[in-house]
């Protein structure tokens, strides 16, 4: 039973959804795609106000890698200050690049510049690029809704309006763009259906017939390169880092004072624009360099690549090569699932302490467990109700023996417990400021030690338990 | 053939080219014809609109109306499927107004008559003019090979050299 001091509080498990009934737009298409020829590349400024509304932006419009169109765009309630500013910089607008020729410059209403926008990455659809993309793309928005199904718990943007009874309302005939975010890296991003799409934006992506598909839905190209930075590299990148990580020869310029309109901050936009389109050639020709059938704008962090790399590798998803696998096992295994994670016991006081480099933890253990037998495996195969055969492993488990390799290869299966004050991992709101859900390694009591108060684990994550009742073990084929 | 001359709105112009391409796939016409906008996306087996008309027993030329029906009645005939793929893509970049010059603007007429000139120029270039170049640097290529280095010495065209000086007689 809990110690008089322990209180309880209610822990979490990941849960495995099975999307079978989902919609049809779930399922991944297995056309192989061709990178667009054109990328639509746009930055914006904001005030420095805690509305952060659009104060003017720029855009680069690319097409087989010369650029053919670069525009000026300003927001809706611009003081007459900044305009005249902004009309008259368009008059004689400066290079930005020392090597670059001259063009003219157009400055753009932010109705107009949507309307670019949706012409190229709607209805072209080019690579619609940007740093961060999710900020800027709100700056240009019109307003904002919660989203719906696949991106609920995110925001939907209307970018499109027309004009009725002297009021400004939103397109019905344009989609949305909905943004969920997954982090401060990552973000799902996806244009919405809309009311009667024309013929052409049925065709599918990828479609050799050129035959349009009733319900098929263009969810866009949406290319931001901090995330595309971070799954190439497992790093966290502002555009100044990527840009010279990345080698890229205009990179990123700095500029005295942010939110105030002046020639200068004119410039510098238009730099961070050419040097966001810079970027985004070096980062799709490094993305290039592996050979798999990813789309880039898909490839949300490095674990992306590595599925990628698994499905190049001619090695399906356990679901694909064995249909009948129970699904059951998988939840089991998904609520085991905890993770890396890292904790200091002792806070605040000196001691000796070793440095051990745990740096690519995942194939390590990957290896030392030999799991990969499992993802290369044919069949697995399920070893239920061998509880005798796990507490007598457990029983005979010694701190020295597990500092055996040939131990840990014994360590691939999942037990069932009713934990009873065990030292075990668990998910839980343990910090009142963040109220963030955290993995920690605590005792763990069950409420009432019933059945129903037990808890999958994976074997290695269990050194000592106190009771186990039920335990199921994976063998491969 | 619209990249030859600055695009007016680019962004349509690449909206257009994608959306044909995108209506004819990886198809092409049995005759080798695959610009996107000269094939009809429905047909099938696909074919180009010369193609069809050859079917159809009907005449492959279109009277093409360089500055635009609105400002302008001369036509000139041009084959239908640079008509479909080349000319007419290359008024769509056009001022909507001065394609469509409704209320017959004098000015927005010539205008067209302007457009209408340069678009035929470069494709005159391109058709006329380009694959010559083309020819006489393959030939040149030809006979570095096949009679030697300075070919041309001893030869009447020796006269057409850029290094050529007048005997001194």
């Amino acid at each position: 039973m809990p110690s008089p001091e322990s209180r309880s509080l209610p822990i979490a498990v990941r849960v495995y959804p099975d999307l079978n009934d989902e919609k049809r737009d779930f399922i991944k298409s297995q056309r192989e795609w061709k990178s667009p020829d054109a990328m639509f590349v746009f930055d914006t400024e904001t005030r420095t106000d805690r509305t952060q509304r659009l104060t003017f932006g720029s855009y680069r419009f690319i097409v087989a890698g010369r650029l053919v169109k670069e525009n000026l765009f300003r927001g809706d309630d611009l003081p007459a200050k900044d305009l005249r500013i902004l009309g008259h910089y368009v008059t004689t607008p400066r290079a930005v690049a020392p090597d670059e020729s001259g063009h003219d410059v157009s400055l753009l209403t932010r109705h107009k510049f949507v309307e670019k926008l949706f012409r190229a990455a709607y209805k072209g659809r080019c690579l619609l690029v940007a740093f961060n993309f999710p900020f800027d793309t709100s700056r240009v928005a019109r307003s904002f809704t919660n989203a719906r199904k696949r991106f609920a718990r995110g925001f939907s943007l209307d970018l499109w309006s027309y004009q009725k009874d002297g009021g400004e309302r939103r397109h019905p005939f344009r989609p949305s763009i909905c943004i969920k975010h997954i982090d401060s890296k990552r973000a799902l991003k996806g244009f919405t259906g809309r009311r009667t799409p024309d013929e052409v934006d049925l065709i599918p992506e990828g479609s050799t017939a050129g035959k349009p598909e009733e319900g098929y839905i263009f969810r866009g190209h949406f290319l931001d390169l901090r995330t595309l930075a971070f799954a190439l590299t497992d790093r966290g990148y502002t555009l100044e880092q990527a840009c010279s990580d990345f080698g890229v020869e205009h990179g990123k310029q700095t500029v005295k004072q942010h939110g105030i309109v002046t020639n200068k901050y004119i410039d510098y936009n238009r730099r961070d624009v050419l040097a966001t389109s810079e970027l985004a050639v070096k980062l799709l020709e490094e993305y290039d360099k592996h050979p798999i059938n990813l789309q880039p704008t898909k490839a949300y962090s490095p674990a992306s690549i590595g599925k990628a790399y698994l499905q190049a590798m001619g090695i399906p998803p356990i679901l694909e090569r064995q249909p009948d696998f129970p699904k059951r096992y998988l939840g089991y295994a998904q609520s085991a699932f905890f993770g890396g994670r890292t904790s200091a016991h002792i806070r605040k006081v000196s001691v000796p302490v070793v440095y051990t480099d745990f740096l690519s933890m995942y194939p390590t253990v990957n290896s030392l467990m030999d799991l990969w037998s499992f993802v290369t495996a044919r069949e697995i195969g399920i070893v239920e109700h061998c509880q005798a055969e796990i507490e007598t492993f457990l029983r005979q488990v010694t701190a020295s023996r597990l500092f055996r390799p040939a131990v840990w290869k014994q360590l691939t299966a999942f037990v069932r417990i009713i934990p009873d004050g065990d030292i075990l991992p668990s998910r839980g709101r343990y910090s009142v400021q963040s109220n963030d859900w955290q993995v920690a390694v605590n005792h763990l009591y069950a409420g009432d030690d019933s059945l129903d108060d037990a808890l999958w684990f994976s074997l290695p994550d269990v050194p000592r338990p106190r009771c186990w009742p039920v335990s199921g073990r994976a063998r491969y084929s | 053939m619209t990249n030859k001359l600055p695009q007016l709105d680019p962004e349509a112009d690449w909206a257009r080219k994608a959306a044909a391409v995108r209506r004819v796939g990886d198809r092409q016409c049995a005759c080798g014809e695959r610009r996107p906008k000269a094939l009809i996306p429905k047909s099938d087996p696909i074919r180009c609109h010369e193609c069809q008309r050859k079917k159809e027993g009907k005449t492959h030329m279109d009277n093409h109306h360089p500055a635009a029906k609105a400002n302008n009645p001369t036509t000139t005939p041009v084959p239908v499927n640079d008509h479909r793929a080349e000319l007419s893509p290359a008024q769509d970049d056009w001022p909507k107004e001065t394609l469509e010059n409704p209320d017959g603007s004098p000015l927005l007429a010539f205008a067209g008559c302007v457009r209408g000139y340069a678009d035929t120029a470069v494709y005159l270039i391109e058709k006329l003019l380009l694959p010559f170049a083309t020819m006489l640097e393959v030939l040149d290529r030809y006979l570095v090979n096949t009679v030697g280095e300075k070919w041309w010495i001893n030869t009447e065209l020796e006269k057409f050299s850029p290094k050529y000086k007048e005997p001194v007689s």
